[in-house]
């Protein structure tokens, strides 16, 4: 226990000294997130980004104020006011939002009421006027929320506040225009109802009613008054979906006509209208009004561009994009195709089939992995335009490299390292192979075959065992990787080697010294032994050395101990072990006699005299014990 | 059991724990791609499939299709680790070098460039992650990335002329010169670039401002995890390893494996086999030259310690005087 104590001691003190090893680290150079402290949003910053959202806001830049407002989700809100801020942003977000609604329908409304389409504005605006109440309720609740949050992050109480303020002011004016546009309508509405205006009729026929995209369109109609009948001289506009084809006079009898080439618009139907707004004096005679709406067809033809890539292109290498422009019941010929890819662009025609082909060669730097390609066609008459990308694989090959090296090498002899370069097959010459091996760099270039070989010497400093080479090439073939490769040989270095045998030729000497130095076996002992005992040489050399009465003792004791059982113990004196086994032989005294002998042998003189008696006391135990 | 014994016994059992905790324990160091701990890289390491270059003057020189990262360097740039870097971005490789106390200045001055990491500390009072001492750069035009999340970050200085910059700080950033925590009335404040590309050769450099962005404990913050792969696209990604300074723990596993190795060459294994042997052999000489030398008394003394040494001796003597032997 004591000395298990003081290894412990030991251990434990080790452990002390050797500890800082294993846990000392220099201070880092950034800093632990989970570790750092939390800090509030700086009070003024706060109050700056919120003046810049509601500024934005104010001046009715609202998809600006909407981003800017998302940006704060960067900031870092402690969670105990995360609550508060968050429902202010929500609440600047839904305010922004409605005010965004109401001043689109106010737009709206006015494009519309501009078209004499008064029913439709006045819908719309009951909608932004809908909106705009929401707005104005979020408005209030939002400078409640400014006041909360002025409180929380520090701000001064009435800065954020009176930025919120400054949106009623908007909402204010929101208003003021929508009941401005309200008031419009109902004075015109007014004057109808009253007489005042005449109400007025506008009719349009067209035709044909489904046509080629880009054809000529035939439009006919006549304006009417309540009172007056057909208006003549007036200015009606018609238009082609959202777009104005023409501003078109009547004739005296109301009538109007026109034959006009439509937009180019892609779509399969498109709405024709035409509307009547007086103006100047005709303001305060006739009502303005909207014809009836007639659909027109468009057919076109839909372009699909297919084409085809190879699975995999290479950097610096030529490949070819074919492909087959086409609508769904013919090819496309004489059409330009326009294509983007690595970051270029180029063109081609179609051919009569409708074929194109291009041909492109990726940069040498370009990343592995896909690109894309971008494929497009500009519309054409009915023919639309189409587009489409594809992508290819840039793939690069690995070199391949067949190496030639010796088995074994010896260190301080030259060796030669031979190779062959190649990729897909391919060659690969011209390339700088470079050999890295211990600390030195060689470098070679490769021949016409791709072939290269190296020279080198092991310097005899390196151990014997495995020897590490790097064989390292840039093949100036952009389409093949650099190669990177490890090889192992087998060095034999009899420098190295002279330690370990230096050490087992010193341990060889050594056992073979103490071999020498083991004593002869003493010849004499050894016959006697066998005179009197009559055993083998073999058994009795293990105990040559002692005298050959204690000798004659100790097969005396091999006799007693298998007759008694009674074994002799290494700490039992001559006289222990007689009075161990005495009880047990109950003999004459033949043992006696021998323990006595082997006493006088050990510790005193011995007499021939002796030694007979010893001879003879050993034969009659003998007999009588065998 | 003797004192030497005892303290021969105790060292080996603690060298034993020592070396087990040397192996064992994953290494603690800066931007270690095996380190698991919040300063380590081992998760941008398992996200991307990186190469580690152990020695920069072994980067391809031709670097097309590849893009070699240096992040956070610490040591100096060797002349000819600058070359083979040039050689890699000039022919056609991307070089990303994430830094802010660092040496890259030593290395983007022997690229020839004239930006540089300005080493002043960048703080945002309003745009960061739990104080401004870990700013977020929020204007980015580097494909679908629109944050970045940088910790203890510095600002570039960008003297190229046809450099583009690619990130910036928010507009109430500011450079906390005086590294108080504070924004004083003198430190300059406004958006300032982080992230920025110069054309280099038929490749390019890109420079961030932060060596952090990549360690465990920011790259799931943002878009930090997506930043390599946006710059990158398909390169192949290698990653500097030569240039990070080492802590004790690190240096006594290279040490311990150093010493692995050098145990392992067959010449030392063979001397130290029969050198071991040869000094059995003699201790085991030396203990029987010991008990051969012994007096016959002491002999007896060691088989019978509870013998009286003084009969014994007593006998010896009577012997040696009348006794023939």
């Amino acid at each position: 226990m004591r000395y298990a104590g003081m290894i412990l001691a030991v251990f434990i003190l080790s452990l002390m000294v050797n500890a800082p090893l294993a846990i000392s680290e220099r201070p880092p150079r950034h800093l632990d997130l989970a570790q750092a402290k939390e800090e509030m949003p700086d009070a003024m910053s706060l109050l700056q980004y919120y003046t810049l959202v509601l500024g934005l806001m104010q001046s009715e830049n609202f998809l600006n104020a909407l981003n800017r407002l998302n940006g704060t989700r960067w900031f870092h809100i402690p969670e105990r006011v995360r609550f508060i801020a968050s429902r202010f942003n929500d609440l600047v977000r839904i305010s922004c939002e409605q005010l965004d609604q109401v001043r689109s329908g106010i737009a709206n409304a006015s494009q519309m009421v501009g078209q004499a389409r008064l029913t439709e504005a006045k819908t719309v605006l009951d909608a932004a006027l809908f909106r705009l109440a929401q707005a104005n309720r979020t408005i209030g609740e939002l400078e409640v929320a400014s006041m909360e949050v002025s409180r929380s992050f520090g701000i001064q109480s009435m800065d954020l506040f009176d930025k919120v303020v400054a949106l009623r002011r908007l909402a204010s004016d929101y208003r003021d225009r929508i009941f401005g546009f309200y008031g419009t309508i109902a004075r015109i509405e007014e004057g109808v109802e009253t007489k005042e205006l005449q109400s007025t009729n506008l009719s349009i026929e067209a035709r044909p009613l489904a046509m080629e995209v880009g054809s000529d369109l035939h439009v006919q109609g006549t304006l009417r008054a309540s009172i007056d009948g057909p208006l003549g001289g007036k200015e009606v506009g018609v238009y082609f979906g959202s777009i104005k084809l023409a501003s078109v006079v009547t004739e005296g009898d109301g009538s109007f006509e026109l034959t006009m080439g439509t937009p180019i618009l892609y779509v399969p139907k498109v709405t024709l209208f035409a509307s009547y707004l007086p103006f100047e004096l005709d303001a305060n005679v006739y009502a303005p009004t909207v014809s009836n709406k007639i659909d027109i067809e468009l057919a076109y033809e839909s372009a699909r561009i297919a084409a085809e890539v190879p699975s995999a292109v290479y950097p610096n290498i030529p490949f070819t994009i074919t492909g087959i422009l086409s609508t769904k019941t013919k090819v496309l010929m004489g059409h330009t195709i326009a294509i983007a890819a690595f970051g270029g662009s180029v063109s081609a025609i179609t051919g009569q089939d409708g074929r194109f082909q291009f041909t492109l060669t990726p940069p040498g730097d370009i990343a592995s992995g896909f690109a894309t390609i971008s494929l497009r066609s500009e519309a054409r008459g009915n023919v639309s335009q189409a587009q489409t990308s594809v992508y290819v694989k840039v793939v690069r090959v690995e070199a391949e490299l067949v190496l030639i090296l010796p088995s074994l090498v010896l260190a301080g002899l030259p060796m030669q390292v031979e190779g062959l370069l190649k990729a897909n097959g391919t060659a690969l010459k011209g390339v700088q192979v470079e050999l890295l091996f211990s600390d030195m760099e060689l470098a070679t270039f490769s021949d016409n075959i791709g072939c290269f070989n190296f020279t080198v010497v092991p310097p005899t400093t390196l151990p014997s065992g495995t020897l590490g080479l790097i064989i390292r090439a840039n093949p100036r073939e952009a389409w093949v990787k650099p190669l990177f490769n490890t090889r192992e040989l087998n060095l034999f270095n009899p420098i190295t080697l002279l330690f370990p045998s230096a050490a087992a030729m010193t341990l060889v000497v050594s056992v073979r010294k103490s071999g020498r130095k083991k004593r002869p076996i003493q010849p004499t002992a050894e016959a006697k032994v066998m005179e009197w005992t009559g055993l083998e040489a073999q058994q009795i050399s293990l105990r040559v050395e002692r005298h050959p009465t204690v000798e004659l003792y100790y097969w005396a004791v091999e006799l007693v101990q298998r007759f008694t059982g009674m074994m002799l113990q290494p700490n039992h004196t001559i006289r222990e072990y007689l009075r161990l086994v005495q009880p047990i032989l109950q003999e004459s005294g033949d043992f006696d006699t021998l323990s006595l002998a082997a006493e006088m042998a050990l510790y005193w003189a011995t007499t021939p005299d002796v030694e007979l008696i010893a001879q003879k006391a050993f034969a009659k135990l003998r007999s009588r014990l065998s | 059991m003797r004192p030497m014994r005892t303290l021969a016994l105790g060292l080996l059992a603690s060298t034993a724990l020592i070396l087990a905790i040397i192996h064992y324990m994953p290494p603690i160091d800066d931007f270690n791609p095996a380190n698991p701990f919040w300063n380590g890289m081992s998760g941008f390491y398992e996200q991307q499939r990186i190469t580690l270059i152990q020695d920069l003057r072994l980067v391809p020189n031709r670097g097309a299709g590849q893009a070699l990262l240096i992040i956070g360097p610490s040591r100096p740039f060797l002349p000819s680790e600058m070359q083979a870097v040039q050689a890699f971005a000039s022919n056609g490789g991307m070089l990303i070098v994430c830094d802010d106390f660092g040496t890259a200045n030593e290395l983007l001055e022997g690229l020839r460039l004239s930006t540089r990491f300005s080493g002043e500390l960048l703080e945002d009072p309003l745009f960061n992650i739990k104080n401004p001492r870990f700013p977020r750069a929020t204007e980015i035009w580097a494909g679908n990335i629109s944050t970045i999340a940088l910790n203890y970050a510095t600002i570039l200085k960008v003297g190229d002329t046809n450099a583009r910059a690619l990130a910036w700080s928010s507009h109430f950033s500011y450079i906390d010169e005086n590294r108080n925590e504070r924004h004083d009335a003198t430190e300059s404040v406004g958006s300032f670039p982080i992230m920025a590309v110069i054309p280099y050769g038929q490749g390019s450099v890109y420079l961030i401002s932060d060596s952090s962005t990549f360690i465990n404990g920011m790259i799931i913050y943002d878009d930090n995890a997506q930043l390599t792969s946006t710059i990158a696209g398909g390169r192949n990604l290698l990653l500097d390893a030569s240039h990070w300074s080492e802590g004790p723990l690190t240096m006594a596993k290279d040490l311990e494996l150093k010493g692995y190795l050098f145990f392992s060459r067959p010449d030392v294994r063979y001397t130290i086999f029969f050198i071991s042997l040869i000094l059995i052999l003699r201790v085991r000489k030396g203990r029987a030259a010991e008990i051969e030398g012994l007096d016959e008394v002491e002999k007896v003394m060691m088989e019978h310690p509870d013998w009286d040494a003084e009969t014994l001796r007593k006998i010896k003597e009577d012997r040696e005087e009348y006794g023939a032997n």
